[in-house]
């Protein structure tokens, strides 16, 4: 008798449980949805609308105008061209990379592993800030690029270039890390049973591990998206011109002046520059669940 | 085994020559004076400019189109970049690795640190021999000098002009044909000319910026008889009674419920949007209510604003520079004279809404502008900008937060001044 009101108890207290969690993660949904919300509304109302003294949430008319008008100013297909490009080609070769490292510094046992992976490691630590500067001048003085000479001399090395975009985001620390934690997870059984059928480390990595990696990759695969197709900082301060331009320096630059800022035109055109991340994301999304459970990684 | 042995110390060969060439410096970037270049060599000048209005990039890319069609050899890249935090990464990345613009049309606020540290080229040289030279405007030419060498030549001076709307000056029983010209004047003004709706303000009767705001507080102070900082002796002091007094003045239309608050480059002003009856404001901002076809553009008023001790109004200025580390300093001070001939000088006045840099060109800009531009040109004289000290722009930030905080209220105009000029101080030192 004591143990049955001892389970409706522990049912009731699970139910009360799981309520409050609902109502928590809903007003955390909330708290999230409410800035794209209010994105989606500014990019459909008038400019007298978004700077009336009253906040107005419902527009008189619904400008969806806007968008095309926001996309008129400048060259839109350029520059989602361009940040299509340096994206993908960066995803695909830090995928190949780090997971590459992470899977030595997890499987491959070697003098001073710890010690490098520990340097590695450092690479996340640093702020873009600190490194900017150095990295601008490798790559300005990188032998035999745009003009250089072997020495790194003469030219404009790899300013206003898609390489120039893409190096310094290929290796990052974080991918390596973010592997490396993934791979720890194996049992050593498996490297043994890979040893006794003759597999290479290569082979091991290529055959057994990398079939096995799609949450890993795909989840890195988001990040590194994001991080290439969000970013504002890199792009300014390497391109110099129209034509490698990529869309968040175009988002900032078209519908920002000394004067003023085409709230409505700047969301609009932020709402069409997000839709290609959230479009993978949702494809990735059971695989990105699985990897950041799989590394205990939030983000 | 060996093979790869030799891949990676191929590969680590290639690494180190790339660092020691990214750490080097070149040995004719260390000497572009020695560079000769025929006059039929070709050779790309890089020019960099700040500010994104599209109106100046077509005027300027129309002024490079037809430079580059009479120079076949010369081609100049041009590149914009945001004002702020944009333009100085920027500028700072490209001078600490090398590449630098070979032309900069940046803000006033960049003169003393950039000049300072050798990265703005002394032009007095060119000067020297540039027959224009008496027919540039004194004060206007002084703005471009710093510690007693010519760094740079103006092509804006955006004084900041007292604008009014003459049908709300109406409304409220006030005559249209006198704008205020003290500080009690106003703020009596201003109460009377100011609409709410309940408790909101919905006009507003004298507009200004509450948060990201310099451009208030500090040609205030000035009218009020304050230095703000003192350039001779490289300090600020800007917590002095004068400027005390100053801001407790203008926190009273907070206070008094009498203005609709907006953020500085973020936010139009709301006397723009016909939401205010007067407010300082440049000639661009006349330029676009005119292309904008606002209904209400004749009912504009200008003047060269209120005063105390004296009048004062804030101007920024965009000024032209070339770089110290230039390869072609000639090349480019021969399109710097270009930019600066009547033409090209009228050509951004009309379309641009730039200054009558030039004494030749006072009449045009009259015609040009027949309703602003003879206040504009009078408010010249009262105009100042930002204090050419190298930490002008902590200085700036330091201006900002203590308006922002005594205009909202969370601290009292001294609290807030001293405290500002304190975390300055901790920085400069």
């Amino acid at each position: 008798m004591r143990e049955g009101r001892g389970v409706a108890l522990m049912v009731k207290r699970k139910k009360w449980g799981n309520c409050l969690a609902i109502v928590l993660l809903s007003v955390l949904c909330l708290v999230f949805l409410i800035p794209f919300f209010l994105m989606i509304l500014t990019s459909l109302k008038s400019m007298p609308e978004i700077l009336a003294s009253r906040f107005v949430w419902k527009p008189e008319k619904w400008l969806f105008a806007n968008y095309i008008e926001a996309m008129k100013k400048g060259d839109w297909e350029v520059y989602f061209a361009n940040t299509f490009i340096v994206t993908v080609i960066t995803v695909a070769i830090s995928l190949v990379l780090n997971s590459m490292a992470g899977y030595g510094f997890a499987r491959i046992p070697f003098r001073g592993r710890d010690v490098l992976f520990f340097f590695t490691l450092t690479g996340m630590m640093i702020p873009q800030q600190i490194t900017m500067i150095p990295v601008f001048v490798n790559l300005k003085n990188f032998p035999l690029a745009g003009g250089n000479d072997l020495l790194g001399h003469g030219g404009t090395g790899m300013i206003n270039t898609y390489a120039g975009l893409v190096i310094p985001y290929i290796a990052g620390a974080f991918g390596v890390f973010l592997c490396r934690q993934f791979y720890m997870n194996f049992p050593v059984s498996l490297d043994d049973a890979a040893k006794i059928d003759g597999c290479s480390r290569f082979m091991a990595y290529f055959r057994i591990y990398l079939p096995l990696s799609k949450p890993i990759l795909a989840t890195l695969a988001v990040l590194k998206a994001s991080q290439t197709w969000n970013d504002y900082l890199w792009p300014l301060i390497m391109v110099n011109n129209n034509e490698k331009m990529t869309v968040q320096v175009a988002v900032i630059s078209k519908f920002t002046t000394e004067y003023s800022i085409q709230w409505n035109l700047l969301m609009a055109a932020t709402a069409l520059v997000i839709l290609p991340l959230l479009i993978l994301f949702l494809f990735t999304q059971k695989y990105f669940v699985e990897g950041i459970v799989a590394t205990g990684i939030k983000g | 085994m060996k093979r790869k042995k030799i891949a990676a110390l191929l590969l680590a060969i290639v690494c180190t020559a790339g660092m020691i060439a990214g750490c080097g410096e070149a040995e004719g970037e260390k000497a572009p004076e020695q560079a000769e270049l025929s006059s039929e060599e070709p050779i790309t000048l890089t020019f960099l400019r700040a500010g994104t209005d599209e109106a100046t990039q077509k005027a300027y890319e129309e002024l490079i189109a037809a430079y580059e069609k009479e120079h076949p050899n010369i081609t100049i890249e041009y590149q914009q970049v945001n004002f702020g935090t944009d333009l100085e990464t920027k500028l700072n990345t490209l001078y600490a690795g090398g590449s630098a613009p070979d032309l900069v049309r940046a803000p006033i606020s960049t003169i003393a640190l950039r000049a300072s540290m050798g990265q703005y080229a002394a032009l007095d040289e060119f000067i020297e021999g540039w027959p224009e030279k008496d027919n540039y405007m004194e004060n206007a030419y002084e703005i471009g000098s710093y510690q007693g060498k010519q760094y740079g030549l103006p092509i804006v001076i955006d004084a900041q002009v007292f604008f009014y709307r003459k049908d709300y000056f109406e409304e409220a029983g006030l005559d249209p044909d006198s704008p205020p010209e003290t500080w009690e004047e106003l703020l009596e003004y201003a109460e009377k000319l100011t609409v709410w709706e309940g408790n909101d303000v919905v006009r507003a009767g004298f507009a200004f910026p509450i948060s990201g705001e310099h451009q208030t507080l500090i040609p205030f102070a000035r009218q009020n008889g304050s230095l703000v900082v003192d350039e001779e002796n490289n300090k600020p002091t800007f917590n002095d009674d004068k400027t005390i007094e100053t801001l407790e003045y203008l926190a009273k239309y907070g206070e008094k419920n009498l203005v609709i608050p907006y953020i500085r480059n973020k936010d139009q002003n709301p006397f723009l949007l016909g939401n205010a009856a007067m407010t300082y404001a440049g000639v661009g901002n006349y330029t676009a209510l005119k292309a904008d076809g606002v209904e209400w553009i004749d009912q504009l008023g200008f003047s060269c604003g209120v005063g105390r001790e004296k009048i004062s109004t804030f101007g920024g200025a965009q000024i032209m520079f070339i770089s110290e580390e230039s390869k072609h300093k000639e090349e480019a001070w021969k399109f710097m004279e270009y930019l600066f001939a009547d033409e090209s000088v009228g050509k951004l006045i009309e379309e641009t809404g730039a200054t009558a840099v030039k004494l030749s060109l006072s009449e045009k800009y009259i015609e040009t502008y027949p309703e602003i531009g003879p206040a504009f040109l009078e408010t010249l004289s009262h105009t100042q900008g930002m204090p050419k000290v190298e930490w002008a722009p902590a200085f700036e930030e330091a201006i900002k937060l203590a308006f922002e905080e005594a205009m909202y209220g969370k601290k009292d105009a001294k609290t807030a001044l001293d405290d500002a000029y304190n975390q300055l101080l901790s920085e400069i030192e």
